[in-house]
């Protein structure tokens, strides 16, 4: 029977950390859940935050080892879309502090064969979340979700013990959660 | 989050990491609402990280393709001005996108009564997040089944409920517009944390 066993958890109590990193992860596992409850502390004039989850420190350099697939249905749009070629995994609508501490996003995330080496890493997410989004102001009253799924490609084959989550321009909001299960199929 | 029943001494007593709250089987066609509350020991939903629905379900509704399956956090009487949804619907004629005020959290379509298939049942999921925190509640749901006579279709959206931020300790399932049909099943589960090692920034 396959379970979730927990690997970390990290909670963010002020709004002081633009990033955190896991290192010494168990790559026991072959597949990874990550579930983010998050928030960007970037100015609310700005209707949202780019979240960057990366396979390797927040700082890492290696170029061009991250891309996604996209679709995404906000408000009464629709709309697909690739990025690739990039230095983490992005995930584009991130809730920013324009809604204080109680509306963030939600964020969740499946890795796969990250911990075999003869297979490249892949993910899939999808998340929701409250957002306001320029294109709608004034009709849109900023407590509406959206939904996006995405699929991803980590084009390294070396084993994973490490893992960082960063805003592409704010800090973590504080009230965010973060925890990652490792799948176990035994 | 509450203090949780499974953890006795600093060890984990419970074995698996979704535990079964309710499961319900309607035995007629008349029931427009079944309703869940939290209770004690491993009952008690505020231990939980996230509450997982599954369901499968068929609306008595006639005269139109569809009903919608919400999910109304509390017992209170209806509130149209908090919860939203944000869904794709994929059938025959391609993908549209919605967004609407529901009065509870969004879940999907259901089969109705138009399906000339009696046997035709829609089936989903839907996982509500951050369910014993002070955070507006969100919900990520997946369903599929039976418009009219085996036109098929899929939905997929993200829901949410911004009208309290109290844990949620109630859970009505309802049909927006009609009664379930007998044998549609409803079952809630709890999703353990069960985290061991911590980190705070």
């Amino acid at each position: 029977m396959a379970t979730l066993e927990a690997i970390r958890s990290m909670r963010i109590e002020d709004n002081s950390n633009t990033s955190f990193t896991w290192t010494g992860l168990p790559t026991t596992y072959d597949s990874w859940r990550l579930y983010c409850s998050v928030g960007s502390n970037y100015a609310i004039t700005n209707d949202f935050d780019t979240l960057q989850i990366r396979l390797g420190a927040s700082s890492a350099s290696s170029s061009g080892i991250y891309g996604l697939q996209e679709i995404r249905t906000i408000w009464t749009t629709s709309s697909g879309g690739t990025d690739y070629g990039q230095t983490s995994w992005r995930f584009p609508y991130g809730v920013t502090a324009r809604y204080g501490y109680l509306g963030l996003s939600t964020i969740i995330t499946d890795f796969y064969g990250i911990n075999d080496t003869d297979k490249l890493g892949s993910m899939n997410a999808r998340y929701c979340q409250f957002g306001l989004w320029s294109m709608n102001a004034g009709v849109n009253d900023g407590y509406d979700p959206s939904y996006i799924t995405q699929s991803g490609l980590y084009n390294a084959t070396a084993n994973v013990d490490t893992l960082s989550v960063s805003w592409q321009f704010g800090k973590l909001l504080a009230g965010s959660e973060f925890y990652l299960y490792g799948y176990n199929a035994s | 989050m509450g203090d949780p029943a499974y953890l006795v001494d600093g060890v984990l007593t419970e074995g698996d990491p979704w535990v079964c709250l309710a499961s319900n089987k309607l035995g007629d066609s008349s029931t427009q609402t079944v309703s869940w509350n939290s209770g004690t020991g491993n009952l008690d939903w505020s231990q939980y990280q996230s509450l997982f629905i599954v369901w499968y379900a068929r609306s008595m509704r006639s005269g139109v393709a569809y009903d919608n399956l919400y999910f109304r956090i509390g017992q209170g009487s209806v509130d149209s001005g908090s919860y939203r949804a944000q869904n794709w619907y994929v059938g025959s004629g391609g993908a549209v996108a919605y967004q609407f005020q529901p009065t509870g959290l969004d879940a999907g379509y259901m089969t109705t009564a138009d399906d000339s298939q009696a046997g035709s049942f829609s089936g989903g999921t839907l996982e509500i997040q951050s369910t014993g925190t002070g955070k507006w509640k969100t919900g990520i749901y997946t369903g599929c089944g039976i418009n009219t006579d085996l036109d098929g279709y899929s939905s997929l959206g993200g829901t949410s409920y911004s009208g309290s931020s109290h844990p949620i300790t109630s859970i009505q399932a309802f049909c927006a517009y009609s009664t379930f049909k007998i044998n549609s099943e409803f079952t809630l589960y709890g999703v353990l944390p069960k985290m061991a090692l911590t980190g705070i920034l």
